[in-house]
């Protein structure tokens, strides 16, 4: 099995580097794929095999949740560049969440095989007739239930989800029929990947809270130290990991 | 100036219902899920600074109590959540051919 590990970025040159420089420790570098948010002479001059450019107004958002930011982008672009080929899952994260296992894809897949799922992701909810701000504000639009309705093929077609949009794991299947999925009107991701996952007949399931540290902390602190030991996945949000250290 | 007067009115609220706000339980559990101000309003019952202690929260359901005997006086809206999702892969169901 093989997993591609696609890291969604926006930072320098130099921040890229380093943090491709951590992740080829932990997999090869055929396994990493780039998605870029950021200027297009940085993209260019990052030197690295496997890389997508987002220009999409959708993903370069400022009130990420009022506009509904979209990874939806991302998949395309992965999808029509053809950088899953080979590879049996695909690990979607952003820049600031850093792993801190060296078999840390070996971890996700067999999580992802031992709960018989498709899709992983971090607070995974479901959260129709619920008080979650974003499934309320998407439902004033009539429109949110007719699309869901028109792409699904379960049963429950007002069933509705939540999960976090950083490190969500995905079978090649499922990764490649999301991206197949137009979206047609702005759909905030964090409803928009794991709903339409689950009305494409998906399986989603959550990982466990414990596997990663929400700290801003990065490797030279002990927190993070302490993290690895414990066997922890993931510390969340380390902004400055790449750009405040050489590793 | 405006947004930033709003933001901290808005911190104040989360502030408050954290302090004196109602404990809220899951109606099925009894587990505590949460606190917040109910506050009804214009014929509307609003929740205001829901906070959940739970890492990144868990939101609730309003529903009407079911009642053992029937009164006519009052009713009781209680609050549960929605149950960890774990649903079976499906498999898209064949279209069905119209000269069958």
């Amino acid at each position: 099995m093989s997993t591609l590990n696609v890291i969604l970025t926006h930072q320098s040159r130099a921040a890229v580097e380093n943090m491709l420089t951590h992740w080829n420790r932990i997999v090869p570098i055929e396994n990493i794929a780039v998605a870029y948010g950021g200027p297009l002479e940085t993209f260019e001059s990052i030197e690295h095999p496997h890389k997508a450019f987002i220009t999409s107004d959708r993903l370069r958002t400022t009130d990420h949740q009022r506009e509904r930011q979209s990874y939806h982008p991302i998949f395309q672009a992965i999808a029509a560049q053809k950088l899953t080929d080979g590879h049996e899952h695909v690990h979607l994260t952003e820049f600031d969440h850093i792993p801190l296992q060296n078999n840390i894809n070996e971890l996700q897949e067999t999580f992802l095989q031992n709960e018989g799922a498709d899709v992983l992701g971090y607070a995974v909810r479901r959260v129709d007739r619920t008080n979650n701000p974003h499934y309320l504000t998407h439902l004033h639009e009539a429109r949110f239930l007719d699309f869901i309705a028109s792409i699904s093929v379960r049963k429950d077609k007002r069933a509705i989800f939540s999960m976090l949009g950083f490190g969500t794991f995905w079978t090649k299947k499922a990764f490649l029929a999301l991206a197949n999925v137009d979206e047609p009107f702005p759909i905030y991701l964090e409803i928009f990947m794991p709903t339409v996952a689950h009305h494409l007949g998906f399986r989603l399931r959550s990982f466990p809270a414990s596997s990663y540290v929400s700290s801003q902390a990065t490797f030279s602190s002990p927190q993070v130290e302490k993290a690895i030991a414990n066997g922890e996945w993931f510390v969340h949000p380390a902004k400055d990991q790449w750009t405040a250290t050489t590793t | 100036m405006n947004h930033k007067l709003r933001k901290l009115a808005n911190q104040l609220v989360v502030v408050a219902a954290k302090l004196i706000g109602s404990q809220i339980r899951d109606h099925r559990t009894n587990q505590p899920i949460g606190k917040a101000i109910l506050l009804p309003f214009r014929g509307k019952i609003h929740l205001l600074g829901y906070h959940c202690p739970q890492e990144h929260g868990q939101h609730v359901i309003p529903e009407f109590d079911t009642q053992q005997r029937a009164t006519y006086w009052k009713q009781t809206i209680v609050f549960t959540q929605q149950p960890e999702p774990d649903y079976p892969r499906e498999h898209p169901q064949r279209d069905p051919n119209p000269s069958e």
